[in-house]
Parts: structure tokens; sequence; C-alpha cells
């Protein structure tokens, strides 16, 4: 789902690099007040698990398969801020590195891809807070994973069409009910999938969610 | 897996290779906006900046065959985005292919719009792919430091990149100790179950990685800031490199700008 480069427009792109980079800008300073020195490798080990979860391919329907964003999880586990910033690396290392997105159109990709899950997962992540969970959490989950998705293939039709980069004979609503309708296996796989992963982080490693600065802070700092 | 897989050829050994990181950063973040300003449909100002990229990979004598490859395996969405074009944008047919009761009209407008949609693409993400190829990753956030990037994007982005490779490795040994257990087969929800199961333990494993990270940056002394290693200061060459650059994708977008008006 990455914008590749030349894809959007000047106005559409330095709009959106201008939204991510103030939304990173905040997230780093929300995170300096919140994230101790312990999370320094946490952070950054988790950017590495994101991108080691997308290599893990979930089947959709038969001949299709699709794979985690992320973004919705890490909200979740790790609260916006955090989250924002995780995905902010991410999303650089794939456009520099592999050549996955556009350089110059980070900014659109990281805020369909990275800022609106992340702000999802950490509305979401109230519900995961509270001591046990029943199967409202699961739905509301795997609706907001579903929506993630939806919204982002939205965003990026609606970034493409501002910048008049889809074919002409093609109206708005079209190709956003197409991107739409390819994406709701991918969207429900991620719901399911979030829903799942964070179930099995909560029975294994309670204190991984409750507090991202963990018990072993305290112990850091004795 | 390993970071050799790409930082292989950044290890190399030319007047590129030695040039100051920041000054080829800014210089390929130069080329790369001059790409993607140049005006709708223009391909003309496309010329020199391709002919620039292969100056530069001829210099930096990145290989050939290893750059095709990168390029077109770019991203099938892509390709499928721009092959639309000649059938979806309206305009004069060039050929129209019956197809049962449909006709597929080839349009030149389509043909043009796509092309230069697809050139556009491939000189940015080379541009990108080369700045890449002829830097090693720890020099790059050097360089990204020292362009004013806030620190902690910066150590996040090096601890990133570090721990990418393990746990790469770490997947694909998950993957391999499923697919012992069931052969990847077996009924839908069981083999979905079973990928849910790797994220997680993926997760488990990952979270106390950096437990155990954390205690060994501790026991060698970590105070919550990451040491600067120091690097050599940009030369007036590296300077004239990124400026010249600059200029040149300045002059190329006026260019453009004026004389298709």
């Amino acid at each position: 789902m990455h914008i590749a480069p030349g894809f959007l427009s000047p106005p559409v792109w330095a709009t959106m690099a201008a939204v991510s980079g103030a939304t990173v800008a905040a997230s780093l300073a929300l995170a300096r007040r919140r994230v101790g020195e312990r999370q320094v490798p946490l952070m950054g080990v988790m950017g590495a698990f994101i991108f080691a979860a997308q290599m893990v391919n979930f089947p959709v329907l038969p001949g299709t398969s699709g794979h985690l964003g992320g973004g919705f999880l890490l909200g979740i586990l790790l609260g916006a801020p955090v989250s924002v910033i995780v995905m902010a690396s991410i999303l650089a290392v794939q456009a520099l590195v592999f050549q996955d997105g556009g350089v110059e159109a980070l900014g659109a990709n990281l805020f369909v891809m990275g800022i609106v899950p992340s702000l999802l997962g950490a509305a979401v992540r109230r519900l995961w807070l509270r001591p046990k969970q029943g199967i409202v959490t699961y739905a509301v989950t795997f609706f907001g994973g579903a929506v993630a998705v939806l919204l982002g293939a939205t965003g990026v039709i609606l970034m493409l069409f501002l910048s008049q980069s889809l074919p002409g004979s093609v109206s708005l609503l079209q190709a956003i009910t197409v991107m739409d309708v390819i994406h709701m296996g991918i969207g429900a796989v991620e719901g399911a999938v979030t829903v799942a992963v964070v179930k099995f982080v909560l029975a294994t490693r309670r204190e991984a969610i409750l507090s991202p600065a963990g018990p072993a802070c305290e112990k850091g700092s004795a | 897996m390993h970071h050799e897989m790409l930082d292989h050829f950044a290890a190399g050994v030319s007047p590129i290779h030695r040039l100051d990181p920041a000054a080829k950063t800014v210089a390929a973040l130069a080329v790369i906006l001059a790409t993607v300003l140049v005006g709708r449909d223009h391909f003309r100002p496309l010329i020199p900046l391709a002919a620039a990229l292969v100056i530069y990979q001829a210099i930096a004598r990145v290989p050939v065959g290893y750059t095709a490859r990168h390029l077109l395996l770019l991203s099938p969405l892509v390709l499928g985005i721009v092959g639309l074009f000649p059938l979806l944008e309206p305009g004069r047919a060039l050929w129209a292919i019956p197809l049962g009761p449909w006709r597929i009209e080839i349009t030149q407008a389509g043909l043009v719009r796509g092309g230069h949609l697809a050139a556009k693409c491939v000189l940015a993400s080379w541009a990108a792919f080369l700045l890449m190829a002829t830097t090693r990753f720890q020099d790059l956030l050097q360089a990204l430091a020292r362009l004013r990037v806030p620190r902690v994007l910066v150590i996040q982005l090096a601890f990133m990149y570090r721990y990418l490779w393990i746990l790469a490795d770490e997947v694909m040994r998950l993957r391999m100790a499923r697919a012992a257990r069931d052969g990847g087969g077996g009924p839908w929800k069981m083999r979905m179950r079973s990928r849910v199961d790797l994220v997680g333990v993926l997760f488990v494993r990952t979270y106390d990685r950096a437990e155990r990270v954390y205690w060994a940056m501790l026991a060698r002394g970590f105070d919550g800031t990451m040491p600067a290693t120091a690097t050599a200061p940009a030369r007036p060459v590296d300077w004239a490199f990124a400026a010249m650059t600059v200029a040149a994708a300045l002059l190329l977008i006026s260019a453009d700008r004026c004389l298709y008006g």
C-alpha cells in the first residue's frame, strides 16, 4: 500500500509531510516525558519486530494473502506517541533502504499506515488495560483494525485523486470502492490477528502491555 | 540474513564512496525532489536526471545487473497502476483489441501518462537506491544526526536496523519449525492459528531480547545517551558536490517551469 515516488502532486505530499512531521514532533515531545532510558532498546527492537512480523503472510482467500500493517498493534501495545515514532522509523527505512514508498511521500505514507492506525490502536488500548476483557474488547479491536486498514486504503486513493494520478475515466467513488473491497479481507486479517496477538501477549507477558516501561524499570534504577 | 546483503556495495572504494555521507544525502534528496517536481507529462527534463544517475553509478561502480534487478522488483502494485493508465485514460485510441463483447482501447494519452509516472518512479527510486548502495547505514545515521534529525529518531533507526536481520532470522527459524510440524498445509483455520501463534511467539522473544539488550547495555555503562563516534570533517570537495547537485536540481526545475510554461 506504500505510495510510490512521483505519484503525489507537490501540494499533496508537502501538506502530508507537514502534518506527519508535526505529529512526529509532538510524539517525540510526549514520549520524552514518558519514556525512560529502558525504552530506548525496546522501541528499536519493536520496530524490528513489526518488520519481521510483516514477513508472515496470512491466508485471506484461496490464492491471496495479506500481512500485518502493525501500526494498530503497536498503538495498543505501546500507546500512540511511541507507536508513531516506531512506525516513522519503519517507514523511513522502507523508503530509503528498500525503496518501498517514495521519499517525498514519506509523510503521506506515515499518515495512512502509521499515524491513523496508531491513534486508533491507542483508543482501543484503554479496553485492554482493564483487568478483564470480554467479547466487547475483542469485537471493538477487530473492527478497529479493519477500519484502520480501510481508512488507509481510502486515504491513499483520496491523495492519488487529489494529485490527479488516477486514470481519467475512473471516478473517485469507483476507485475507493475497488480499493476498499480489495482491502476488506486484509482489514479482517489485521483485526483478527491483532486481537489474537494482544491476547497472546496478555497471557504470556502481561507487563509488556500494562506499562510499556515495565516492572524492570524500578529494578534498573535500583 | 545479514546486512551484508544490502551494505555489500556500500563498503566499496570509489571517489563517490569517499564523499561525505551528509553531502551524498543532501544530493540524493535534491535529485529525488527534482524528479518528483518535474511537471506533468514532461519527458525531456527526465533525460539529464537519468544521465546524472548513470554517471554516478558508473563512477561508484555499482553493478548494473544488481541495480536493474532491484528496480524491476520494485512493486507489482506500481506496475499494476501504471499498466492501467493506457486502458483507462480517455483519449485517442491507438489500438483497439476486441475481447468478446468489450473492446479494449489503448489510448495515447494513457501511454504518455502511465509512462511518465513509471519513469519518475524509477528515477526517484534509483536515486535513493544509489545513495544506499554507496553509503553504509551507520554513516547515513551520522549524516542524519548532522542534518539535525532528532536524536531519539536516529537512535531508534540505529537500533531497529541492527535488530532487523536478527529478527528476520528469528522469523525464518519459527517458520521452519512450523513447517516441520504441519508441512505448511492443513485447513484454513489451522494455518491461520499457527501464523498468529508465530507472531505472538515472535513478540515474546523480541520483548525478552529487548530486556537482555538493556541489561547488557547497563552492564557496559549505558546512561541513556548514545556515544558519538568521531567522523571525518567534510572536505571542500564534499561541499562542492552537494552545492553543485542542489544548484543543478534547482536549475532543472526552473527550466522545466519556464520552457513548458
